[in-house]
């Protein structure tokens, strides 16, 4: 075995309830353990409650960031997005999880908002600021 | 509209086609090589997909095949191979 390969760490930081997470593969994890020499702790109980809350928070932090990088209010994108904006916050604040409907509705609202920014600049940049690059989106 | 996959005339030839978009839509959202992805592979427990990713790979799919994913059918397909099932039911249908 060849211990002195280096490890690619490939990996995701959260805010839970306060505290900074680092989520990472399992057999990622196993390994590190395996070189630094030390046994992990049984995984404690209740496994799926956790990966709830975590998938809550990552996705409320994801569409905060990607709400603002567009430009949009909750209240804006509620409305586009068709949902009341007392359910976009709840959604944002991870207090509650979203079906899949919500969260598409959610995502074409926001898809569309950064088309309209991305034709907006670049038909303002090529006249206001012709040396600043443009922010291309996604085709 | 980037789909580059035609249909060839065996049917295993064209779920290997579809396999083989689904695994590389699937990599670029979770950020992994598309040939650690496996048939067998669950978006959520194996490969770390969030609720949002979810969507976002379903809306991949359905601009890459030209096909509309049900919101139930995209919500409770979990399974690489499932996934590619369905797709090609879509395509089929």
């Amino acid at each position: 075995m060849n211990a002195t390969k280096r490890l690619s760490i490939d990996c995701r930081r959260v805010e839970l309830d306060g505290s900074r997470y680092v989520i990472l593969r399992e057999s990622l994890f196993t390994e590190i353990c395996r070189r630094a020499g030390v046994e992990p702790d049984a995984p404690a109980e209740g496994p799926l409650e956790a990966s709830l809350d975590l998938d809550r928070v990552s996705l409320a932090q994801k569409l905060a960031r990607r709400r603002r990088a567009v430009g949009l209010t909750q209240s804006e994108l509620a409305r586009r997005a068709g949902i009341r904006p007392e359910t976009l916050n709840r959604i944002e604040r991870g207090r509650t999880t979203p079906d899949f409907a919500t969260i598409r509705k959610l995502v074409v609202a926001i898809n569309a908002a950064e088309d309209e920014k991305v034709a907006s600049e670049s038909s303002s940049t090529s006249t206001a600021h012709p040396q600043e690059t443009s922010h291309d989106g996604k085709p | 509209m980037t789909a580059n996959h035609e249909l060839p005339a065996s049917t295993r030839d064209c779920r290997e086609s579809v396999l083989h978009d689904v695994k590389r839509i699937v990599a670029e959202q979770v950020g992994t090589p598309p040939d650690g992805i496996l048939a067998e592979h669950r978006l959520e427990e194996d490969l770390g997909c969030d609720s949002l990713m979810l969507v976002e790979i379903t809306m991949e799919l359905e601009e890459h095949f030209d096909i509309s994913i049900p919101d139930e059918q995209a919500e409770y397909t979990r399974r690489i191979g499932d996934i590619v099932d369905g797709v090609l039911r879509l395509l089929e249908g």
